[in-house]
């Protein structure tokens, strides 16, 4: 009986199929494995199951129902869930905001999300696969290998029927490889239908019980595992069939690298070798061993402690692992990416330069229409080989190669192979660095291994074997628990710490010169001050942890200002005061709805709608208060502004009410997580079907709300509303958000930092008044503001560089 | 490719824009010289704030515009930076130089600033006033005089002093002004300084900025009564800080104890005054300037106002004073709880 | 022969036009050389500042402090100036002291890696309040009419001519352009890619500072006077012409001749406002909408572009 039956699914992608008619049946408590060169249609093939593109034609059924493609959440729903490739994870949350997220457990009848309850469910989701490690910890914190954990035990936390692993692990060492492999053999018993996509035939064969072969979008061939061998399947890939890789000894030229007592603190320690011209040396060792690590610090881009590095003729190239974020400028074409590497400066060579790109893509044999074509447009070997034509073109004596093969197709492979062993043959050095063992054996005129940070051991090609290079990898006892050095678990700091020292020095220097300072009554003055400041912070802290930003408020709150003095007014329209106030805050909402709808739908980036706005709604302001000032507030209205509960003032309890309401939205609510979420990785996040759009028009009405309410307790505190009230406001609640420590890129940050913030910089004009500089000092009063504010920034860098270290 | 031919599309667009150059025969540098031609035919007279949609220059506009309405021959042009920015005022006369008005009526937010535009204009041959606030007198023709910074400054100063016991009157004052770099505000600050030394018993113990904002000057104010509280007297100098120093008086309980005074439109201190938080309000009559300077732009186009001239007609105001080359409008008004009900603007 | 694409230049030339027709028509004097002439004196402080904003932007940074920058250089000029320091001498400091200003942001940024809007937000409220503190909020005129016709008239259209050609030539032809667009599209690749990013950012903000000198000069020169309230606002102008003339406020896009059209495009049309319908205020709305209305005009053209269906070609479908 099939759990999962396709048929006819097909996907075009303008005048390319990228699936072309293909059926499979997955049976129940099955694990069927996927291969295929790159560019086969695997990818395409994960994305519709996964509810990510629709197809062009074709049904799939489940359980014998259709099933419908919309969006990832639906998908879910209908029982599929997929481990990403490239892990889709949110670095700047924690390990169980990251497993929970879109399926937080609540309390309260949902008033609140049950974070015990969800540290207890990923805690038991990560013990399944063998994991424990601290949760709270931010994942940015944690291995690679630790957060794929986390996102396949996300995938198999739910009550999927089809669970679909793309490439799982790329990134895994070979123990969690195993608890892996373990879970997945669980699952599979539970009567869950496993499709596994991999390159790895080791994996193939461990795993699955039937394998299926595509090639160039179509079915070439569905198999029982136990009736094929590699070979096989490689040549169904492919279409031919391929020679393993034959490398020639070649002479040993001069030593052109030489490296010695290399140390780094925390990543690796006393690294010693050689390499000569004309030879390939190869660097294995386990994922996070630290062998990426020395190759950067060898080619200079990260600083190293301790060591030489010396390389003979000074021209070192290093092709690095990760194409998109470290390799290539993928909108780029093709030949600016080759001639990146820089060559020299002044005027660009525009002939030479297209010279040597037709002949790196001829040498190369890049498929491409042209070397115009941008790098993002070509496979992922084609892409590897430009980078790889990049760095030959600066003609190195010393070449490194981080993961040369790593998502590239067999046949690319091959030819990868080749360049690599033509290129030693002309001389150059070469160092590999390589966790798949057969390109390590089959590359290499030496096998360095590392582990944990440290050269474990020095094999000729000779004497390598397998079986002699893992025993060198794994940990010296091999139950041990695998710490990867690269990853110090370290208490982060809270992101507050800096403002608020800097809030209790700037309060203790006050108090110190002059008590009154801290008399009840002058706190509670400030704290009115600084009331609409902390209201719209708050809000729009919100907005910079999705990664927006709102630099109309100030303009927003003049508006709606202007609307409440306007209608209540007995000058002008003398309505009653709640049609005022309500006035006043919808016209703050739909201040925000308009820029919500601009940035969402018109896809416009907020910090140009909000700068448009910024000049428009002040031009409507004016309009609005016919160029006079409004006077004659009645008094039920005044009290807003004036009025106090319980010995408090009525704008200082809005504004604490409305931090809370913040706090509890950012950290107590389903929403929060998502707004974070959002900031944090928004590609991932809409992967995971957080609803874009609704959160931000919401993060963007919110902070309207924020400046109707500020608007109203604020204009209303004095008996005069004038035309250009709120101006310049945006300034101090942006600089609040930042000063308190929450990221202007999103993702991280506290409401409690922008309270401090607030707080902060509202108290420093006060503070310079009991100060008693005298009148020349009064000139000075603006650069001592900005100054503090840079104090503020540059204290809260260099605190968090101590800490890191 | 493309490049080139956005730069050519420019350069089409640019030559259509000198093509249209048949109109220049029209600009007021060929305009007959003779003033005396003019007399009677419509003009356009430009009139620039210091600053758009404060209610003292509104209500100087409409002055202005009744003025405009009686004598029925002049189109009134009332436009200023809404920033307050010297810079868009450079802008707005430059603009009406290459329209070619007939007068250009300036109130100066920033004098030095102004200048060259307004030499400019008058080397386009239009006519120059200044209303309201003056600047160099090489740049203008005329200048509609309510009252010259110092009167402004001793007013304050004289007002101050009368409600806080007369010349023996004692205690500590503040100023608070709108910014530091507020031109005018500044020169009415230095005469203020030098009256204050006639009242021996009066401290200048602060003078603070508000930026413009009411709410700084509310606070400022408040922090200034915590810090010195000997504090009796508060000068609010500028439209926007008066009513925000008064309120921070109002709600410390102390009217009555501490004074504030500052210049603004009655309607605007109406109730501060009633409550005794503020006893005296300068300003002169506002709406009679704006009239006045209208009428006074009309008679230097029909040559009727000119160097040597004595006095000026304008219209309900009767005849006005001409001093050497001020027009002058007659003084500030001291407002108080007696006369500010007999004011409506 | 490549066809021609839709670019952004196209839709400011095209408005541009439009403009010039609707002015042409209903105010003729509005279309002359002359009043053409005399409103563009106030062009150039805002054009020169926009350039380097547009390649700092194209890196993906941001400058706010541009108009402090330019008002303490100012300032610092007229301090100078008073105290007898020859002109020549003084105009050389100043530029000076504008590319240290510019430098200490540079710093922020790539020594501290701070992200440049908060090192720039912060430098706005420092330097503009130096500003003041210097010169006790004075105005500082009285300047020798040589020295300020010398930098009137010809002078900034010169200046600003050869800024926009030479950095027009720098980003298309020279490994310097190449590197700011590489660092914009994605920082990291050209720290692997050995591109000397940091150099590149210290060159650019100072670049920065050292334009805010220049426009420092010619302001002070065209209003006769050096005070610290100078070009207050300018940074949100010069953003504002940035991405009207096409660039990505997320950094990798961006070219000077659409820089150049956009700062066009800005000042015919607030000129052009407040020319006809004399109403100060409605300035704000209408470059507020038009920034907008550009950006959202373009994204729905673009939208409808990519959901017209492809054509299909069976026969290249299997390759």
């Amino acid at each position: 009986m099939a759990t999962i039956e396709i048929r006819g699914l097909t996907k075009r992608y303008g005048g390319v199929l990228a699936l072309d008619g293909f059926d499979l049946d997955i049976a129940a408590g099955e694990v069927h494995a996927i291969c295929g060169e790159n560019g086969a249609g695997k990818s395409t093939l994960n994305r519709i199951l996964a509810g990510m593109v629709e197809p062009t034609s074709g049904t799939v059924k489940l359980d014998g129902r259709a099933v419908s493609f919309g969006s990832v959440t639906s998908a879910e729903a209908a029982g599929i869930s997929m481990v990403h490739q490239e892990s889709a994870v949110f670095l700047s949350m924690s390990a169980v905001e990251n497993h929970q997220l879109m399926r937080e457990p609540t309390k309260f009848g949902g008033l609140l999300i049950d974070r015990a309850e969800m540290k207890a469910r990923t805690q038991a989701a990560l013990q399944e696969l063998g994991e424990t490690f601290d949760l709270d910890l931010p994942l940015e914190q944690r291995s690679l290998a630790q957060r794929q954990m986390v996102m396949v035990a996300r995938a198999l936390a739910t009550d999927c029927r089809l669970l679909i692993l793309d490439e799982p692990t790329a990134s895994l060492s070979s123990r969690e490889t195993d608890a892996l492999f373990r879970s997945v053999r669980a699952i599979r018993e539970k009567g869950v239908a496993v499709m596994y996509v991999s390159h790895r035939m080791d994996e193939i064969f461990a795993l699955a019980d039937r394998v299926t072969v595509l090639r160039d979008g179509r079915h070439v061939v569905t198999r029982p595992i136990a009736e094929v061998i590699p070979a096989d399947l490689v040549q169904a890939m492919v279409g031919r069939e391929v020679a393993s890789p034959e490398i020639r000894a070649t002479e040993p030229g001069p030593v052109r690298l030489r490296v010695t007592g290399l140390s780094s603190p925390g990543k690796f320690s006393n690294i010693n070798f050689e390499v000569r011209g004309g030879e390939v040396v190869a660097l294995a060792g386990l994922v996070g061993a630290g062998r990426s690590e020395v190759a950067r610090a060898i080619f200079g881009i990260d600083s190293f402690e301790y060591g030489q590095v010396w390389i003979g003729g000074d021209k070192i190239a290093l092709v690095p692992e990760d194409r998109q974020h470290e390799g290539l400028h993928l909108p780029f074409s093709l030949r600016d990416n080759m001639a990146m590497a820089p060559a020299g400066t002044g005027l660009i060579p525009r002939a030479k330069e297209a010279e040597t790109s037709r002949g790196f893509m001829e040498r190369l044999a890049i498929k491409a229409p042209s070397d115009e074509v941008p790098a993002q447009s070509l496979s992922g070997g084609n892409q590897q080989k430009v980078l790889l034509g990049k760095w030959l073109a600066t003609k190195p004596n010393v070449l490194i190669l981080d993961e040369p093969t790593r998502g590239v197709d067999v046949g690319a492979k091959a030819q990868i192979h080749e360049l690599v062993a033509e290129i030693a043959a002309s001389g150059v050095a070469v160092l590999v660095i390589s966790s798949e063992l057969k390109e390590v054996l089959g590359l290499g005129d030496r096998i360095l291994v590392m582990r944990e940070g440290q050269i474990s051991g020095e094999l000729s090609r000779q004497e390598a074997t397998q079986e002699k290079v893992l025993a060198l990898a794994l940990p010296s006892e091999t139950l041990s628990e695998l710490a990867p050095p690269t990853t110090v678990p370290k208490k982060s700091l809270r992101p507050e710490v800096g403002v608020g020292g800097l809030l209790i020095a700037t309060l203790a220097l006050a108090a110190g010169l002059n008590p009154q300072f801290l008399a009840v009554g002058n706190i509670l003055d400030m704290l009115v001050k600084v009331a609409p400041a902390l209201i719209v912070g708050c809000a729009m802290t919100l907005v910079i942890l999705a990664r927006e930003i709102d630099i109309s408020v100030g303009s927003l709150m003049g508006l709606c200002a202007a609307c409440l003095g306007v209608a209540c007014s007995t000058d002008r329209m003398g309505l009653p005061v709640p049609v005022g106030v309500s006035i006043c805050l919808g016209v703050g909402v739909l201040g925000g709805l308009i820029n919500g709808l601009l940035v969402t739908f018109g896809r416009v980036p907020s910090i140009i709608v909000t700068l448009g706005m910024l000049t428009i709604l002040r031009g409507v302001t004016e309009r609005t208060m016919g160029g006079k000032w409004i006077e004659k507030l009645p008094d039920g209205l005044r009290s807003f502004g004036t009025g106090n509960w319980l010995g408090l003032p009525l704008s200082v309890l809005m504004a604490i009410a409305f931090a809370l309401f913040t706090w509890w939205l950012a950290k107590g609510t389903r929403f929060g997580v998502q707004v974070f979420a959002l900031g944090s990785n928004p590609s991932a996040a809409r992967l995971r079907g957080v609803p874009e759009h609704r959160i931000k028009l919401c993060v963007f009405m919110l902070t309207g709300l924020a400046a109707g309410i500020a608007a109203l307790f604020s204009a209303t505190q004095l008996q005069v509303i004038e035309s250009g009230f709120g101006s310049g406001f945006e300034l101090v609640a942006i600089a609040s958000v930042i000063v308190g420590g929450t990221s202007i890129q999103g993702g991280r940050g506290t409401v409690l930092g922008t309270i401090l913030g607030a707080i902060t910089l509202g108290i420093v004009s006060t503070v310079l008044i009991f100060l008693k500089l005298g009148d020349s000092a009064t000139y000075w009063e603006r650069a001592i503001q900005g100054g503090f504010i840079l104090v503020a920034i540059l204290g809260d860098q260099i605190w968090r560089r101590r800490a890191a270290r | 490719m493309k490049n080139l031919f956005a730069l050519c599309a420019l350069a089409i667009v640019l030559v259509g824009c000198s093509g249209g150059d048949a109109a220049k025969s029209e600009s007021p540098t060929d305009k007959p010289g003779s003033t005396a031609a003019s007399e009677g035919k419509q003009i356009t007279v430009a009139m620039l704030p210091k600053k758009k949609g404060v209610p003292y220059f509104t209500s100087c506009s409409e002055g202005a515009m009744e003025a405009a309405k009686e004598l029925g021959n002049v189109e009134l042009i009332y436009d200023g930076p809404t920033s307050g920015d010297a810079a868009d005022a450079v802008k707005l006369i430059d603009q009406w130089t290459a329209q070619g008005v007939d007068v250009i009526a300036v109130s100066p937010n920033d004098p030095a600033v102004l200048g060259p535009a307004m030499k400019r204009a008058r080397d386009a041959g239009i006519k120059v006033l200044t209303w309201d606030a003056d600047a160099d007198a090489a740049n203008r023709e005329f200048l509609v005089n309510q009252a010259t910074p110092e009167e402004i400054g001793n007013s304050l100063v004289d007002a101050m002093a009368k409600d806080l016991g007369g010349d023996s009157a004692t205690g500590e004052v503040a100023i608070v002004t709108a910014s530091l770099t507020a031109a005018n505000q500044n020169e009415w600050i230095k005469f203020m300084k030098v009256r204050l030394e006639k009242y021996p018993g009066l401290k200048l113990i602060a003078t603070k900025p508000s930026n413009e904002d009411q709410k700084l000057a509310f606070s400022v104010t408040q922090d200034l009564m915590k810090v010195y509280p000997n504090l009796k007297g508060v000068f609010a100098i500028s439209s926007v800080a008066f009513p925000g120093a008064a309120e921070a008086v109002k709600q410390a309980g102390k009217a009555g104890k501490v004074l504030v005074t500052g210049l603004s439109t009655p309607n605007d201190m109406k109730t501060y005054v009633k409550e005794d938080v503020v006893k005296s309000v300068i300003l002169w009559n506002t709406k009679d300037l704006g009239y006045l300077t209208v009428f006074a732009a009309r008679e230097l186009v029909d040559g009727k106002l000119k160097a040597g001239s004595t006095t000026l007609a304008a219209g309900r105001l009767g005849e006005k004073k001409v001093v050497g080359d001020n027009v002058m409008l007659g003084g500030t008004i001291t407002f108080n709880k007696e006369n500010i009900d007999q004011f409506d603007f | 022969m490549r066809t021609l694409r839709w670019s952004r230049e196209l839709t400011l030339i095209v408005l541009l036009a439009c403009l010039m027709a609707a002015a042409s028509v209903l105010e003729p004097k509005f279309v002359t050389v002359r009043a053409q002439t005399l409103l563009a004196t106030h062009l150039w402080e805002l054009a020169l500042v926009a350039i380097p904003m547009l390649l700092i932007v194209i890196t993906a940074g941001i400058d706010l402090s541009v108009g402090s920058m330019v008002a303490l250089s100012a300032v610092s000029f007229g301090l100078m100036f008073e105290r007898n320091v020859p002109p020549v001498v003084a105009v050389a400091l100043t530029v000076v002291i504008g590319t240290l200003l510019g430098g200490l942001n540079a710093w922020f940024v790539t020594k501290m890696k701070v992200h440049p809007l908060l090192v720039t937000l912060a430098t706005l409220a420092a330097y503009r309040g130096m500003a003041e503190g210097i010169s006790t909020a004075r105005a500082i005129s009285g300047y020798p009419d040589w020295l300020l016709s010398a930098l009137q008239g010809p002078t900034p259209v010169v200046i600003f001519v050869l800024a926009a050609l030479g950095t027009h030539l720098v980003m298309t032809r020279t490994y310097f352009g190449r590197w700011v667009l590489a660092i914009g599209t994605e920082e990291n690749v050209s720290r692997f890619s050995r591109i000397p990013v940091d150099r590149v950012k210290l060159w650019l903000y100072g670049f920065s500072g050292l334009i805010c000198g220049i426009a420092a000069i010619l302001l002070v020169a065209r209003n006769n006077t050096a005070k610290a309230d100078l070009a207050s606002g300018l940074e949100l102008d010069a953003i504002t012409a940035v991405v009207l003339g096409g660039a990505s406020i997320h950094g990798g896009k961006g070219r000077v001749t659409g820089l150049v059209l956009g700062l066009i495009l800005i000042h015919e049309t607030r000129e052009f406002v407040s020319w006809h319908w004399k109403q100060n205020e409605l300035n704000l709305v209408v470059i507020g909408s038009l920034l907008i209305l550009t950006v959202l005009l373009e994204n729905i053209a673009e939208l409808r572009k990519n959901r017209k269906p492809q054509p299909v070609n069976p026969a290249s479908a299997k390759p």
